[in-house]
């Protein structure tokens, strides 16, 4: 059961030779109480996807559909409704929260538009405190500026905010990339406890495997512009189905492996002007630049499609195996 | 207080905030107790110079000169502020409203403002003011003063409207549901308050300025009303024979526009609430000197630093640090954000700001830094050690070509011709596998990706064939892949070249994976020093422990819950007795709150510091 489907979601910036096409028909669901993981490094598309999901980018294409009810139209996507049963956090916590309020106000201002389930003065400044609580924060935070906060601090405000109109989906744009490790924990056990108690559905984008596993329930899988993969979370880390996962995963350092030599040579292409065919064929270890025979990579756009039962692949190799 | 505290910081700023006040305060007062003096004729001094009586001389008609333009404060201040306030307000909705519109029709709104703009501001004002000015008086003279100011307001607050509009924060409102009406209130203007302080303060100098010109071409003020730029007019006509007449009212035209344009950026400055909300710096009484632990003899190692301690801004940022690193070694600088790493290295390369001050010993390649004179060191360290940055756009002067900029140590410090220097740069690119290396030297740096400017960095680095290249988080701005490829490269440049490697990261893991040896650091000390490859199973400092627990590794399944270390880094300002980690520490006990722990170093080489070294952590 998913809360959040989307369907062949198109993104372009800009028209003509000069257009980018940010994300290009790309299908993903978020299950009901549980995390879909979107993985990618910079560029990919993934934060596009989540600004087109609460109305910030503009969708060309793409049915989105939430709890059963069809909010393709861009207008669906910003009205009250809509915001009020899917809110995002932002990656960067210096640039997400208005320096000159205090986190009462911004919490009041958030409660204020809430449907009005809370009426009075009172009840909001109560409920603000409480807020501030479940993101474990102390009281004495509602009268304090967000400078006065450090950087994981200021991600707690961020998500009690997003908590403050009551949604059933947070969208987490690399919500720990700007945190120092100790911080980071913090912020994913938090997480880990709001979805617990509150049955919250959450897109979990970062461009760190390691995680996405901790998080997820399903990964997807996204390489300029495309889903290249998607399974589910043991599944996807057992055994990778496309090259390019398991790229990624090999490219992360660990705290207990050896170091391994680079996997992928060479640079994302211009988004642009992707390459024909697939478009990871330019870096990929078991494509043409590798094995010259290989030449559909060049010539046909693989189709993202059970490479194992449940698990999708977008690579006219991934049967054979990725390595 | 910490308001007036800012003020002081800048007297120019309070004097004429004060300035401003006297103004106000006159335009207040001023005709309530001098309306009557200012208007009483006196026949016997008619049209005469200064006297005891008359400090300024009176008018044709015996009156008081100094009373009446004491009097007329009211009228030129209270038009030059009514004039801007009509202005903002109309502007400050104009200017939000373009950035905010969208941009399908932003584009013929800021066209719209700009081409208002390019008409002459005063001669739009003299128009509205002949037309307006009979009918409604007062306010049509302000009205016609506030048009052009309008426009100015409007597009000052588009632009920064447009900045601010790119700002998650704002999108993080609409999300919530803010509408946006309060969107401007709220979010745009107090996070531009600053400057539109300041181009408030600076437009009411301005129509201060334009009214009493109007007033002094007879379009403004109508007799009996009279203001600084009537009584101007009035006085120059006797300008030879009682030249205080004109000159009074001259002085304060320039006095009250440069008080309002002063005061506006003094006020500019305290109008932010970092000035006045941040708790007072207390200083810190550090202990001088600590013991210089480990590190070796010294005449073998690339580099020796002794006792390094980086003070800025009244802060001691970096405490009493000792290491060395052999030739061809690779040590990783570990800690949280502000823990001294990033410091502990530019002191290393004498790259700190003038304003810090630098204690301790550095010896590169056997030479004691103290000891050289300032055109040696530039010499030496443009040489021998290289740095690169983790942020490659910042580091790379935007105007330049690449070409320029990786030539131009090794033209100045190796003496290489154009060619010469060309030809290893070509070369030095081919090394860190940047493909067409000719072409890259003809590119800007912007045209790179960050990857590959990352590269190019770690060449430039290498051009003057360095000993000792310093890397301060080399690869987080950079994607996983790329992080690969670039440690790939600098392990390489370490195995191959011989050079000794610092890798400053916040990254356990890469340091684990790519260094020999590990130093922590902690509040601006070393606290543990020992081989990456024992970083998992012998590390004792419980801050390291700590650290390695809270490493999302790979290995961590789903739901998992991550090791956090309760409360944050010290505040350097306020840093806790004893061991600085004591009030994060689980094994804390009483002689950690009292006494700071020494590095001290064990037989095998490692070092710790720790009066409860490799307890074990209570679950």
């Amino acid at each position: 059961m998913n809360v959040l489907q989307v369907r062949g979601l198109t993104v372009r910036y800009g028209a003509g030779a000069r257009a980018l096409t940010a994300v290009d028909g790309v299908d993903l669901a978020i299950p009901a109480g549980g995390t879909l993981g979107l993985v990618g490094e910079s560029g990919c598309g993934k934060s596009t996807v989540a600004r087109a999901l609460v109305g910030l980018a503009p969708v060309a294409a793409g049915q989105v559909t939430l709890g059963g009810a069809d909010c393709s139209a861009p207008a669906a996507r910003t009205s009250p409704a809509y915001r009020r049963r899917v809110q995002m956090v932002f990656q960067d916590p210096h640039s997400s929260l208005n320096p000159r309020m205090s986190v009462g106000e911004m919490l009041h201002e958030a409660l204020t538009t809430r449907g009005g389930r809370f009426r009075s003065r009172r009840e909001r400044a109560a409920e603000s405190r409480r807020l501030v609580e479940v993101v474990g924060l102390p009281a004495n935070t509602v009268d304090r500026y967000p400078h006065e906060f450090s950087g994981g601090q200021r991600q707690r405000i961020a998500i009690g905010r997003a908590l403050a109109v009551g949604p059933e989906v947070l969208i987490l744009d690399e919500v720990t990339s700007a945190l120092d490790v100790s911080v980071q924990a913090t912020v994913l056990n938090l997480l880990q406890d709001l979805q617990r108690e509150l049955g919250l559905s959450y897109l979990f984008i970062s461009h760190d495997l390691s995680i996405v596993r901790l998080m997820s329930d399903e990964v997807t899988v996204m390489y300029l512009g495309r889903v290249v993969e998607h399974a589910a979370t043991e599944e996807f880390f057992t055994r990778p189905a496309h090259p390019y996962a398991a790229a990624l995963m090999q490219s992360i350092p660990t705290l207990r492996g050896e170091r391994r030599p680079a996997p992928l040579s060479g640079d994302l292409p211009d988004p642009r002007q992707p390459p024909p065919g697939c478009r990871f064929h330019t870096r990929c270890p078991v494509g043409p630049v590798a094995r010259p025979e290989r030449t559909v990579c060049v010539e046909r756009d693989p189709r993202l499609e059970p490479a194992w039962r449940e698990h999708l692949a977008a690579c006219h190799f991934a049967e054979v195996g990725a390595r | 207080m910490a308001f007036l505290r800012a003020l002081r910081a800048a007297p120019s700023g309070l004097v004429a905030l004060v300035a401003m006040v006297a103004l106000l305060a006159i335009a207040v007062l001023g005709p309530i107790l001098l309306g009557r003096a200012a208007n009483e004729l006196d026949f016997r001094s008619v049209a005469a110079g200064p006297s005891a009586a008359h400090p300024l001389g009176t008018d044709q008609l015996g009156r008081d000169l100094l009373a009446r333009l004491l009097v007329a404060t009211r009228l030129s201040v209270g038009m030059g502020l009514l004039a801007e306030v009509l202005a903002y307000a109309a502007g400050i909705p104009l200017g939000a409203m373009s950035a905010l519109i969208g941009p399908r029709w932003r584009p013929l709104l800021m066209r719209a403002i700009d081409t208002m703009i390019a008409f002459p501001g005063l001669l739009v004002t003299i128009y509205l003011v002949t037309i307006l000015g009979p009918r409604l008086g007062l306010l049509g003279l302000a009205a016609g003063l506030a048009v052009p100011g309008a426009f100015r307001a409007a597009r000052v607050v588009s632009t920064l409207s447009l900045s601010i509009a790119g700002r998650d924060y704002l999108a993080a409102a609409r999300l919530v549901g803010v509408r946006t009406p309060r969107l401007i209130v709220r979010y745009l203007v107090p996070n531009m308050a600053e400057t539109l302080i300041t181009s408030f303060a600076v437009g009411v100098s301005f129509t201060i300025v334009a009214f009493s010109g109007l007033s002094f071409l007879g379009i403004g003020v109508q007799a009996p009303s009279f203001d600084w730029g009537r009584m101007l007019s009035e006085g120059v006509n006797s300008f030879y024979e009682t030249p205080a007449a004109a000159l009074g009212p001259a002085a304060f035209i320039a006095a009250a526009a440069l008080a309002f344009a002063y005061a506006g950026e003094a006020l500019a400055r305290a109008a932010n609430p970092r000035v006045w909300t941040r708790a007072p710096a207390a200083r810190t009484t550090a202990p001088a000197g600590s013991p210089a632990a480990g590190g070796g003899s010294g005449s073998e190692e690339t580099l020796v630093v002794r006792d390094l301690t980086v003070r800025l801004g009244g802060l001691e940022i970096v405490s009493g640090v000792s290491f060395g690193l052999a030739p061809g070694e690779m040590v990783g600088l570990v800690g949280e954000s502000g823990s001294g790493k990033t410091m502990t290295a530019l002191g290393i390369a004498r790259l700190l700001p003038a304003t810090a001050a630098i204690s301790g010993g550095v010896t590169l390649l056997g030479r004691d830094l103290e000891t050289m004179t300032k055109p040696e060191l530039a010499r030496f360290l443009g040489t021998e050690l290289a740095v690169a940055f983790q942020d490659p756009m910042s580091s790379f002067n935007p105007a330049l070509t690449m070409g320029t900029q990786l030539t131009e140590g090794a033209r100045r410090h190796r003496g290489l011709d154009r060619r010469q220097a060309a030809e290893t740069a070509v070369a030095r690119l081919l090394e860190v596998n940047l493909p067409a290396p000719r072409r890259v030297l003809r590119e800007y740096p912007h045209q790179l990706s960050g990857g590959m400017r990352q590269r190019a960095m770690i060449a430039m680095g290498l051009m003057n064939e360095p000993r000792l290249l310093i890397c301060d988080e080399p690869t987080t701005a950079l994607d996983v892949t790329i992080q690969a490829q670039i440690m790939d490269l600098l392990a390489r440049v370490n195995r191959e070249h011989g050079v000794a490697v610092i890798l400053i990261s916040h990254n356990l893991a890469l340091v684990r994976q790519n260094c020999t040896r590990t130093l922590v650091m902690y509040a601006g000390r070393i606290v543990e020093d020992l081989p990456s490859e024992r970083l998992l199973t012998a590390a004792r400092h419980p801050y390291t422990r700590s650290l390695l627990a809270a490493v999302p590794d790979l290995e961590r399944r789903r739901g998992e819950r991550l090791t956090t270390i309760a409360g944050q880094p010290p505040d350097l300002s306020a840093r806790p007795s004893g061991c600085p980690f004591h009030p994060r520490c689980p094994l804390a006990q009483d002689v950690c709150r009292s006494e700071r722990p020494p590095l001290e170093a064990s037989p095998d080489g490692t070092r710790v510091a720790c009066w409860m070294a490799g307890a074990r952590v209570p679950a």
